[in-house]
């Protein structure tokens, strides 16, 4: 609880340090803007279109966030069904392993096949790129119940649907936050990489197709806007940690481990 | 004492059960019989893997018997029991809920009126001096109230039978010794049978109406032992020479079936 005000100021204070650094190395080492524009040049570029960026970044932010909270509900869901059914488990649990082995960027182009240029294919990648993150951090938390607690359960004559609402699920919620909080990065990689390949619109469209007019600047200024929306969805959902599991976080950083 | 008139609460008859392992088959606890008399304080007392938790568990249908009955209040045990409060070792508090919410659970899971199981979890909490603690979580709280919360928990539907897994075996010395005497003024004033499974020989004495002194490999009962101490048992009646005659005595038993010997080649 005390450690949240003085938290917060810090990265504010980093991403600004660094982006003095990085101003002063511009203007004394004069590198060609068409290679590494200053942080000067990507505001005022920032500032001379806010409607180009504006629009880009909420296209990218809702496709990200659409296809991440789809890998949640879908993930957790599976992530019980696979605890709970043997059956369930060799059908599913196996395959999505396997399947996660395969750099999901490289199944980009099948869904821009499947679900064409809009925004359905950059959802569908934001969601399938989370979801192993989640099913896998889901299942163990799931799993790693401490037995007296079922058995406590058990002896209160516990149902099924109780003993996963009041001991299961709630035990492993730090596990799922530590797979929401890997999801959310990569359902940003999801959506960006489904902008690369076809989209026209959204900030990895504007990176492209500035790429291509040797618009180094406004490349920049898209992945500034990105870094952004990334660090804020992170602290954003360890803020959402903090509220939903004060117990768990307090006792981390008391005991100092883990 | 008058233990053999009063009716048995719990009866265990030619109990066993048998683990399957990929190494053969390990006999957890031989043929077993048992009477509980209503309201008696019993202890299960022997070295690790006499099958005095394998016991408990079976009691407490979380496990089934290969072979034997157990009947309670007069009727054959059919899965868990009505009137169960079980205590484990470690306290099994819910990180995500406050003292009086883990205390409250047996009502959430056996569908009670909350509002009437408010006052009377509030009630025990007090009575075992966390009170005050009610809205704190559990890892604000020390080990020893912890575990007295969690007794209260095992009391709250006031169940007739309590069965307690080494409750105090993860405490210290000084805990250990006023959780002692609080479970002893408490099970005085409400007469529960208790079924407590300990490995310290000077708590089974101090707390017991009867210890069943129980050996491992195969985990089976060598003897009954009645303890006559006349209660409230202080902590000084350690010092009686009574107490420390029976000690000797449940000592020589261990040594004599091998119960030291086996711990320290284990």
């Amino acid at each position: 609880m005390s450690d949240k005000p003085n938290r917060q100021p810090p990265v504010v204070l980093v991403f600004a340090a660094l982006l003095a650094i990085w101003e002063i190395a511009c203007r004394v080492l004069h590198p060609s803007p068409l290679v590494l524009p200053s942080p000067s040049m990507i505001f005022a570029e920032l500032i001379d279109d806010p409607e180009l960026y504006v629009g880009n970044s909420w296209y990218t932010l809702s496709n990200t966030l659409v296809g991440f909270m789809m890998a949640v509900v879908i993930g957790v869901l599976l992530a019980i069904g696979i605890v709970y059914s043997r059956l369930l488990e060799v059908l599913l649990y196996t395959p999505l392993v396997a399947l996660n082995a395969i750099p999901k960027i490289a199944l980009a182009p099948v869904f821009i096949l499947w679900l064409g240029t809009g925004p359905q294919s950059k959802i569908g990648m934001a969601f399938l790129i989370a979801i192993f993150a989640i099913v896998i951090d889901a299942v163990l938390g799931l799993r790693t119940v401490d037995p007296d607690m079922l058995a406590l359960g058990r002896t209160l004559k516990g149902s099924q649907l109780k003993m996963l609402l009041k001991i299961r699920f709630p035990g492993a919620l730090p596990a799922i936050f530590s797979g929401m909080k890997v999801g959310i990065a990569l359902s940003l990689v999801g959506t960006i990489t489904g902008e690369f390949v076809a989209s026209q619109k959204g900030l990895g469209y504007v990176i492209m197709s500035s790429q291509g007019a040797f618009e180094t600047t406004r490349v920049f200024a898209a992945l500034l806007i990105l870094s952004v929306i990334g660090t804020i969805l992170f602290y954003f959902l360890e803020w959402a940690e903090h509220a939903a599991l004060p117990w768990h976080v307090s006792q981390r950083s008391g005991a100092g481990g883990h | 004492m008058s233990d053999a008139a009063a009716p048995a609460h719990v009866s265990i008859a030619g109990l066993s059960k048998t683990y399957k392992s990929p190494r053969g088959d390990v006999l957890a606890l031989s043929t077993l019989d048992l009477e509980l008399p209503r309201g008696s304080f019993i202890s299960l007392l022997g070295p690790s893997g006499c099958g005095k938790s394998t016991l408990l568990k079976i009691v407490s249908g979380v496990e089934k018997p290969s072979a034997g009955s157990i009947s309670i209040g007069g009727r054959a045990m059919d899965g868990t029991p009505d009137g169960l409060g079980m205590v484990f070792q470690r306290d099994v508090l819910m990180d995500w809920r406050s003292i009086l919410n883990n205390v409250m659970l047996p009502v959430e899971f056996l569908n009670l009126p909350r509002s009437e199981y408010l006052p009377k979890a509030r009630d025990l909490l007090n009575l075992f001096g966390i009170g005050e603690f009610a809205d704190r979580y559990p890892w604000e709280l020390s080990g020893g109230m912890r575990q007295r919360a969690s007794i209260c928990r095992a009391l709250l539907t006031d169940p007739q039978l309590l069965l307690m897994d080494e409750p105090f075996g993860a405490l210290d010395a000084f805990t250990r010794d006023e959780l002692n005497m609080e479970l002893q003024k408490t099970w005085m004033r409400t007469r529960k049978t208790v079924l407590f499974v300990t490995h310290s020989i000077p708590e089974a004495i101090l707390l017991s109406d009867k210890i069943v002194v129980m050996a491992a490999r195969p985990g089976r009962v060598v003897e009954v032992i009645d303890v006559d101490f006349p209660r409230p048992r202080p902590l000084s009646v350690r010092e009686e020479p009574e107490f420390a005659r029976m000690t000797r005595y449940i000592r020589e038993i261990f040594e004599s079936t091998g119960a030291f010997a086996a711990r320290g080649a284990a």
